[in-house]
């Protein structure tokens, strides 16, 4: 593994990101306006990167997201809405307060990501891996969770509402304040639920 | 490069297509079946295949081969022979090679029971039945498991954590982040339980 250098910020008492001086708290804020006239102006994003930067407030509404790469990058009040998100990478990165709304999500990685206040809702987030990932104060609602992996994420006070759990993995997971409201649970491994209850008759 | 990924709907196995920057020659991985969605990425972007890699002959990476076999001229290379199938090379050994413009490493892990290999094209790395997003590869518990995550864990250390690792089934990972998560690969390693022994036939006339 690559060693991790302090970052370089004074009093900061953080590990810099893999490859840059900087931790996460303290990337540049690359890709300023002119990133989002180019975003607003295409249909798809494909084979792009975004690593170790820091965006905010960018959207990605409406397109079509093949093989890109957010690692290690930190998202602030970005939204992904109405998009559709192949092969893309957000491993080891910052979400907060994003917003992935009626998208359709296939093959993705999140693993060691933070989600924080972040929502996906009424779409598709199938064969995902949020390995390891931390999952703070925000919820999936009615999704299709069909083949995704939790495994070893931290879930926090999340929703996980109205979705479908089939074949979903949630082992070696931790969850505090989860809500799994009409989801069907018995479908997914790694949950613990209650024991089934029987009635004889007398 | 780019690459394209493919779910092969009846065993929820996972091909990959390794593409050029624009029209040209293609690389197919496991190619675990040849539907129209896999037909569509190959002549949506103009490509011919001209190599199938296969990282372990079993009919969840190999099924689609006859049929893609009749449409492209492509060589077909395996660890193993395939039923019915013309090998151009068994890669019985780790290698480097050319292939379409790629520079392709072959990687074997002996002696992990899995009989396969990995393949590494730029920064993509397949990992076919090896390993899959945190998890080990499907083989029995005990000395053979073992052995598995010990070999893993010395080739993923000594590859570029920045590497996109493509498995055979699940989601896609990096190699960064199943050093950093998979604990199934990062419980303590530990020296592999001898074999059991063979009794001898001749221990059992008393």
């Amino acid at each position: 593994m690559r060693a991790r250098e302090p970052c370089s910020h004074d009093n900061c008492g953080n590990a810099a990101v893999t490859g840059a001086s900087e931790c996460a708290d303290h990337l540049p804020r690359r890709y300023p306006q002119q990133l989002a006239s180019l975003i607003a102006e295409t249909h798809e994003l494909l084979w792009s990167s975004f690593e170790r930067v820091s965006l905010s407030g960018l959207s990605f509404a409406g397109l079509a997201l093949y093989g890109v790469t957010f690692r290690e990058a930190r998202l602030e009040e970005c939204d992904f809405s109405d998009s559709v998100l192949s092969y893309c990478f957000f491993d080891s990165a910052t979400l907060r307060s994003c917003s992935f709304a009626r998208i359709h999500v296939r093959s993705c990685s999140f693993g060691a990501a933070e989600l924080i206040d972040t929502n996906f809702s009424e779409g598709n987030v199938i064969q995902t891996s949020f390995n390891g990932a931390l999952l703070q104060s925000g919820g999936i609602e009615m999704c299709d969770l069909l083949h995704t992996r939790f495994l070893s994420a931290r879930l926090n006070e999340t929703r996980v509402e109205d979705c479908n759990l089939k074949a979903c993995d949630f082992s070696r997971s931790t969850r505090t304040a989860v809500s799994f409201r009409y989801s069907n649970v018995e479908d997914a491994t790694g949950l613990d639920t209650d024991p089934p209850t029987f009635t004889t008759r007398e | 490069m780019r690459v394209f990924g493919h779910v092969c709907v009846n065993e929820f196995s996972n091909s990959f297509v390794i593409a050029p920057d624009g029209p040209g020659e293609a690389i197919i991985v496991d190619p675990g079946t040849m539907d129209v969605d896999l037909l569509r990425i190959i002549e949506g972007n103009e490509l011919r295949v001209r190599y199938v890699l296969i990282t372990r002959a079993v009919p969840a990476h190999t099924d689609g081969l006859k049929t893609l076999l009749r449409v492209y001229d492509a060589e077909v290379l395996a660890p193993t022979e395939i039923e019915d199938i013309s090998v151009s090379g068994c890669l019985d050994e780790s290698c480097s090679m050319e292939l379409s413009g790629f520079v392709t490493h072959v990687i074997h892990l002996p002696g992990t029971w899995i009989e396969g290999v990995f393949y590494q094209v730029g920064s993509a790395l397949f990992a076919g039945d090896f390993l899959s997003a945190g998890r080990l590869g499907d083989v029995p518990q005990g000395y053979v498991r073992t052995r598995l995550r010990n070999s893993l864990l010395e080739l993923l250390n000594n590859l570029s954590p920045d590497l996109y690792l493509f498995p055979g089934y699940g989601p896609p990972t990096t190699v960064e982040t199943e050093l950093k998560t998979n604990r199934e690969l990062l419980e303590e390693p530990r020296e592999p339980e001898p074999q059991p022994r063979l009794v001898d036939d001749r221990e059992w006339e008393l």
